[in-house]
């Protein structure tokens, strides 16, 4: 982070299910700048994609939720804000897509429906106004025939298109940032190209920034500026992506990047599965990864805070081992 | 050498709804696709959604009957069976399918859904053979009581591929058995089915839209588009050099590769309205007009590594 405050900060933000019983974010401290794409990468559980829900207080009544930290925006916290106010800022200031765009979308309306419900919304447009924007901003997504596609109903698009729907509609309101929630994990390779390419010219074009969960390292060495890894709630390490994945400074960002098959020094094809399960629901007091990891050792069972390392940082006491 | 599975010109329609009067549509989920699987070997089916993978999977099984060609296994045609030898034969021939979710039966304890697969088949169907097929999986004997929501998603993967090699196969069709998972609990279901072909020189179908998993895990791979082969050779080969346009694209496009960007433009057309000619034309930087007129033959271009590009003069 350079000299200029971020646009979004998070400062000690936990969250807790179930009045606290269950701990699903401990402590993360996250920032992002303008115009900066932070991927934010994990497994199922480790706390990555209810960070983000949190950033927007995304959450059921029923769950019982307990956050605590602060998640500042632009200066102001979000977690202090009345829900009129926030409801505000979503939509507005913070656009956000997820996973699967089609239980995103409303099946009984059209497109230029939904898209245009969103900039009247936003920006107070009336019906006709509204349709032509949304007409423009379908175009600016690059969706395939986007007049006909205006009065086309969500089931009568592919994974691909409907995802560039939830991208338009987030996109509504020029959102000064956008959170994608694992946004091409439901598709293929070759439309995973299209939609990352496509979100990497929005970015450029309005100066957005981007937060980018993913539980794939690989599609992160194409997008990121920075990355956090994040393991059972925590963020274990955190820098510079082309850092971190060429030198990992924790052990489990080194057996994530061994998980997936690529080409060894044999020239064979090699991959290396994590032994064991991320701990659920009560967390040891020492490392969190050490009863998985292949460099534990005594010290491990001490509370492990996160080291500064230059300008990145690890929750490992043996990363020098790494390096 | 003698192949487990022969698919000879195989074909797979589906009729569609009429719309007015005229002739029936029909949707070409596979055309004309030939393909051999060797005992022990483990042939990889690339290609995006709506490629024909799937469908070419339950072909092979017998599962849905081929509309045109023949599908033969360990010798004899599918089509000529009577129901009750059709059953007999798939005790030999199983499948693993990509939600474990929404494979196992929710209500029923894991065990009594490998008890009831070994039952079906006529084999000893005790405690001891439910423990065995757990165990060979990495899971407890004692999980045998447990339901499905007790378990993971990479848990559920491993009953699902439990219940499949229970009965001891000679053929496994994995569809995207990986897909629905995290990088970290994929890494170890590949290595569970690795392991397991070793253990039981298992031949394998294996089907994926994630060519580094492929790439793990293949002797052989057929690229498929609109249900037809676009490329097929040896795992090695394509990897390293290949030779049809699809294929370079594809790899291009995986997440973390070097080779130089070779961006398709627009999705996979209709397989009820596919392009003339080349299927592929319309997404391929090469196309030329040649391309809109004829079908490219599949054709050899190495021993045993073939494309169906008209194109000679690319460098890919």
């Amino acid at each position: 982070m350079s000299g200029a405050a971020p646009l979004l900060e998070l400062r000690a933000l936990s969250v807790g299910f179930r009045g606290g019983a269950i701990q699903a974010v401990d402590g993360v401290d996250l920032a992002i700048a303008s115009g900066e794409t932070l991927a934010v990468v994990g497994e199922s559980g480790s706390g990555k994609s209810v960070t983000a829900l949190a950033i927007l207080r995304l959450f059921g009544r029923e769950d019982g939720v307990v956050a605590r930290g602060q998640v500042l925006f632009q200066g102001e916290d979000l977690l202090a804000l009345p829900e009129a106010a926030l409801r505000q800022r979503r939509g507005r200031d913070i656009g956000i897509i997820f996973q699967d765009p089609g239980a995103s979308l409303n099946p009984v309306f059209t497109v230029g429906e939904q898209v245009a419900e969103a900039v009247r919304r936003h920006q107070g447009l009336a019906t006709k106004p509204a349709l032509a924007r949304a007409l423009e901003l379908l175009r600016e997504v690059g969706l395939s025939d986007p007049e006909a596609r205006l009065r086309s109903y969500p089931h009568q698009l592919s994974g691909g298109m409907r995802q560039r729907v939830m991208i338009a509609i987030a996109l509504a309101c020029a959102p000064k940032l956008l959170i994608a929630d694992e946004p091409t994990t439901a598709l293929d390779v070759t439309i995973q190209a299209q939609i990352l390419k496509l979100l990497q010219a929005l970015q450029a074009r309005t100066g957005m920034a981007l937060l980018f969960i993913t539980h794939d390292l690989a599609l992160v060495a194409e997008i990121a500026d920075r990355i956090a890894v994040m393991y059972a709630g925590q963020v274990v390490e955190s820098g510079r992506a082309a850092e971190v994945l060429a030198r990992p400074l924790h052990p489990y960002t080194r057996a994530l990047l061994a998980c997936r098959p690529h080409r060894g020094p044999s020239g064979r094809v090699e991959f290396a599965p994590i032994p064991g399960a991320p701990p659920r629901g009560r967390f040891p007091e020492g490392c969190r990864f050490a009863a998985r990891c292949a460099l534990a050792a005594e010290g491990c069972a001490a509370p492990q805070p996160l080291l500064a390392v230059e300008d990145r940082a690890t929750r490992c006491h043996r990363w020098g081992l790494l390096a | 050498m003698s192949a487990l599975l022969e698919l000879d010109g195989v074909s797979r329609h589906f009729p569609q709804p009429r719309r007015g009067f005229g002739r029936r549509p029909v949707l070409r989920a596979v055309q004309d696709v030939s393909l051999q699987v060797a005992p022990g070997e483990v042939v990889g089916l690339v290609g995006e959604s709506g490629s024909g993978k799937s469908t070419l999977g339950r072909v092979a099984l017998g599962l849905l009957p081929a509309t045109a060609g023949r599908v033969r296994f360990a010798g004899q045609d599918l089509a000529a069976l009577r129901p009750r030898e059709l059953r007999a034969l798939r005790r030999q021939m199983q499948m693993v399918f990509q939600d474990p979710f929404a494979s196992l039966n929710r209500s029923r304890s894991i065990g009594g859904a490998i008890a009831e697969v070994l039952k079906l088949h006529g084999l000893p169907h005790g405690t001891t053979e439910v423990a065995a097929a757990l165990q060979r999986v990495g899971l407890e004997a004692s999980d045998a009581t447990r339901r499905p929501r007790q378990f993971s998603g990479g848990q559920r993967q491993r009953i699902a591929i439990a219940r499949a090699l229970a009965v001891q196969p000679r053929f496994l069709v994995a569809d995207e058995p990986v897909s629905a998972l995290d990088v970290s609990v994929q890494a170890g279901i590949l290595r569970l089915l690795q392991e397991q072909r070793g253990a039981l020189g298992l031949a394998m179908l294996f089907i994926s839209h994630d060519l580094t998993v492929v790439e793990a895990m293949a002797d052989r791979v057929l690229v498929l588009y609109l249900g037809r082969v676009m490329e097929a050779g040896p795992a090695a080969a394509i990897f390293a050099a290949p030779r049809h346009p699809y294929t370079a694209a594809l790899l291009a496009a995986a997440p973390g590769s070097f080779r130089a960007k070779l961006d398709l433009q627009g999705e996979i057309p209709s397989p009820a309205a596919p392009p003339s000619g080349c299927v592929f034309r319309t997404r391929c930087p090469f196309a030329v007009a040649e391309c809109t007129r004829v079908v490219p033959v599949l054709r050899n271009v190495e021993q045993r590594h073939a494309k169906a590009c008209i194109r000679d003069d690319l460098a890919l």
